[in-house]
C-alpha cells in the first residue's frame, strides 16, 4: 500500500511535466502585439548536479557531504508576480551483497524517498541573478532491509533486520539562481526545516545450536528465535547551508 | 508523452519496487581454528588465553545484533586494521560516521589498563590518553565496547544480553574457562579480552636499508617540510606529545560539518581538530583523514602543498609568517620521494602475523 502511495508521488511530477501542453503552460496575447505570445507562467525543472560539476571542474579538496535529498526540483511561477508552486523529489536505492567475511553473508537494500511541496516567490535581483523564498511541507521515508546468515560449527544464525525512518516536516527555504543563459540556470538553496522523525526497527534472529551428548555422541539441535522491536520518535530543527547545486531549465 | 511510454515508465517503477532480493543463505560452514600451542601476545602477559579469546571475539560476527559484522569487518589485518573505504558499513549496511582508524600501537595511546573494571586512573599525561578521531574515549576497555553498542556499527543495545548470547555458544564456554577460570561471560570479560588482543597489535618500522629515493624522502620529511614536528615516525604512538595534545586542525575545511574534538570538549578552540594518526603502515590505511576524503598519499601531500584552508584553529605549524595558510609547494619529485619513504613504514610482519588473523576458517 505504501509503495502505491510512493508510486503516485513519483509519477505526479512526471505527469506535471508532460502535461505542459494541456494546462500548466498557458499563453495569452499581449495587447497590441498580435504575433508574439506572452507567457503567463514560467516553469523551472532542475536536477541536482554536484557530482556532475565535480566531474567537470576540479573544485578543490573540499569534501562537503551533500545532504539535500531532492534530486529533481520543479516549480511553476506566475510570470507577472513570481508567486508559484515548488516541489522536490528524490529517490535512491542502494543495494549491497557482502560476502567478504567468511563467517557471514549479508544482503542490504536501502531505499529512500523524499518529497516536498511548497509555495514560493521568485524575483529578479539583476539580469543574471534570481532569488526566491518560500515555505515547504516535506515527507521522507527510508527503508533498510538487511538479511544475514552465518553457519558456524555448532551454531547457525539467520537474521532479518527491517528499519524504517520517516519524517514529516515544514519550514522556510531561500534559493539563489544564476542565469548561465536565458534558459539555463545554476542554483543553490538554504533551508531551515523542522522535522518530526519516527524510527522503527525490527530484528528477527533465528539461531540453531547443535549439542553433542558427551556420553553417547548423539547430536541434537535446538532452534530458537528472538525478535527485537523498537520504535523511537525525535525532532530536528536544522539550518542547512547551501551545498547542493541544481542545474535548471527554464521554459 | 504517449500512452506506451507512460506504461513503460510505470512498469519500470513496478519492477524496481518488486526487486527486493531474498537473502542468499550462507552455506559455508566455518570452524574455529586455534593453534594447539598458544601464541604469545604480550611479553608481560601471564595468560595468553585472554588475548586469544579477544582474537576470537574480534572476528566473531555474532557480536553484532544481527550476526552480520565483526570488529574485523571494518578493521582488516591486511590494511593495518583499517578499512579501504571512506566509511565502513554497519550491521544494516548504513555508513558509519567516520573513517575506520587503524588499530596498532594502542598501548602508547592509553598507557594504563585497569584490571577487572572499566574505571581506572590514568597514569600518563592526560593529553596522551585519547582514542577515536575525536578522543572521546580514554580507556581501551571502554573503547572496545563502543562500536559493539553503537546503533549504526554493531547495534547491540544491551551488552548483558550479548554476554548471555555468547554464553550459550559451546566454543565460548571453553574459551572463557581457559581465560578466566570459569565459563561465565560478562561484558567486563569481553572488554578485557578484546583490549588485551588489541594492545598486543604493535607496528614497527622495517629496518631495511633505504634506497636513494627513500633516503631523500626521509630527509625531506624530517628537514625541508618538517612533517616530523607533528608525525613522529620514530615514536610508537606516531605523534608529538604536547603542543596540541595529539589533536590538530590541519585546515581541511573553512567550515567543518564534523567538528571533531570540539564535540567532546565543547570548546570552540577545538573545532576541526582531529587525532594525529600514526604513520606506521600509512601506505595501507587509505583513504585518509577522519572522513576518508583523500584517496591516496599523493592527495594528502597535495593538501599540504597547496590545499590548506584558513581556519581560526589552524595549527601554527601550518601558517606562514603572515599568519596565512602555509603553501608548502611540494614538487612532484619531492612528493614521490616522501611517498617512497612513507612506504618504508609498513610492518609486513604485523599484517601477516597469524596470531592476529581471523581464526574462523571455512570448512
Amino acid at each position: 500500500m505504501r509503495y502505491r502511495f510512493i508510486l503516485v508521488l513519483i509519477l505526479f511530477p512526471v505527469f506535471l511535466c508532460s502535461s505542459q501542453r494541456l494546462t500548466v503552460l498557458t499563453y495569452r496575447m499581449a495587447p497590441g502585439d498580435s504575433t508574439k505570445p506572452v507567457r503567463s507562467t514560467h516553469q523551472y525543472l532542475g536536477v541536482q548536479a554536484n557530482q556532475l560539476l565535480n566531474q567537470l571542474f576540479s573544485l578543490g579538496n573540499n569534501n562537503a557531504v551533500v545532504t539535500n535529498p531532492y534530486l529533481i526540483i520543479y516549480s511553476v511561477n506566475s510570470a507577472r508576480t513570481g508567486v508559484g508552486l515548488n516541489m522536490g523529489l528524490g529517490y535512491t536505492v542502494h543495494s549491497t551483497d557482502d560476502k567478504s567475511d567468511p563467517n557471514t553473508t549479508r544482503s542490504t537494500t536501502i531505499s529512500s524517498f523524499s518529497t516536498r511541496v511548497g509555495v514560493e516567490k521568485k524575483s529578479l535581483l539583476s539580469k543574471k541573478w534570481q532569488a526566491s523564498y518560500g515555505f515547504d511541507l516535506l515527507y521522507n521515508n527510508e527503508d533498510d532491509h538487511t538479511s544475514t546468515s552465518s553457519k558456524f560449527q555448532f551454531n547457525s544464525n539467520s537474521s532479518d533486520s527491517n528499519s524504517n525512518t520517516s519524517y514529516f516536516g515544514f519550514g522556510p527555504r531561500v534559493a539563489l539562481n544564476f542565469f548561465i543563459t536565458e534558459k539555463i540556470l545554476l542554483g543553490t538553496e538554504a533551508t531551515y526545516y523542522f522535522k518530526s522523525i519516527k524510527v522503527s526497527q525490527k530484528i528477527t534472529n533465528t539461531s540453531t545450536s547443535v549439542t553433542i551428548d558427551p556420553t553417547t555422541g548423539q547430536q541434537s539441535s535446538q532452534t530458537s528465535s528472538s525478535t527485537i522491536d523498537t520504535s523511537q520518535k525525535a525532532t530536528d530543527f536544522a539550518l542547512k547551508v547551501p551545498v547542493a547545486l541544481f542545474l535548471m531549465l527554464k521554459f | 508523452m504517449n500512452k506506451a511510454k507512460l506504461a513503460l515508465l510505470v512498469l519500470g517503477f513496478c519492477i524496481l519496487f518488486a526487486c527486493q532480493k531474498a537473502a542468499e543463505l550462507n552455506t559455508r560452514e566455518v570452524v574455529l581454528t586455534l593453534p594447539s600451542t598458544l601464541d604469545t601476545y604480550l611479553s608481560d602477559s601471564l595468560n595468553n588465553n585472554i588475548p586469544t579469546l579477544g582474537r576470537v571475539l574480534f572476528y566473531d560476527s555474532r557480536l553484532s545484533v544481527n550476526n552480520s559484522i565483526s570488529c574485523g569487518s571494518c578493521h582488516k589485518q591486511a590494511l593495518a586494521f583499517a578499512d579501504n573505504v571512506p566509511f565502513s558499513q554497519g550491521f544494516e549496511g548504513k555508513p558509519t560516521f567516520r573513517n575506520s582508524m587503524p588499530i596498532q600501537n594502542l598501548v602508547t595511546a592509553i598507557g594504563f589498563f585497569p584490571q577487572g573494571d572499566l574505571v581506572g586512573v590514568p597514569q600518563v599525561p592526560a593529553d596522551t590518553l585519547s582514542l577515536f578521531w575525536d578522543g572521546r574515549e580514554k580507556l581501551l576497555k571502554a573503547m572496545v565496547l563502543r562500536p559493539i553498542a553503537n546503533h549504526v556499527e554493531m547495534g547491540i543495545t544491551d551488552l548483558d544480553a550479548l554476554a548471555k548470547k555468547l554464553s550459550g555458544i559451546p566454543d565460548y564456554q571453553d574459551l572463557f574457562t581457559k581465560a578466566y577460570g570459569n565459563p561465565d561471560v560478562t561484558q567486563i570479560k569481553i572488554a578485557d579480552a578484546l583490549s588485551q588482543f588489541l594492545q598486543s597489535i604493535v607496528a614497527r618500522s622495517g629496518d631495511f636499508p633505504l634506497t636513494a629515493l627513500e633516503q631523500t624522502g626521509q630527509e625531506l620529511f624530517f628537514g625541508k617540510y618538517n612533517c616530523n614536528s607533528c608525525h613522529q615516525t620514530q615514536a610508537l604512538n606516531g605523534y608529538k606529545m604536547g603542543g596540541g595534545g595529539g589533536f590538530l586542525n590541519i585546515g581541511l575545511d573553512q567550515t567543518y560539518r564534523d567538528i571533531g574534538l570540539a564535540d567532546v570538549t565543547g570548546n570552540a578552540s577545538d573545532v576541526g581538530k582531529f587525532k594525529i594518526p600514526t604513520l606506521h603502515n600509512v601506505a595501507l590505511t587509505a583513504p585518509y583523514m577522519h572522513d576518508g576524503r583523500f584517496k591516496t598519499l599523493d592527495d594528502v601531500l597535495n593538501h599540504y602543498s597547496e590545499g590548506i584552508q584558513n581556519h581560526p584553529n589552524l595549527d601554527f605549524r601550518l601558517k606562514d609568517v603572515s599568519n596565512h595558510p602555509l603553501k608548502m609547494n611540494i614538487s612532484y619529485h619531492d612528493k614521490q620521494a616522501i611517498i617512497a619513504f612513507l612506504n618504508t613504514l609498513t610492518d609486513y610482519k604485523m599484517i601477516t602475523d597469524p596470531k592476529f588473523s581471523n581464526p574462523f576458517r571455512v570448512k
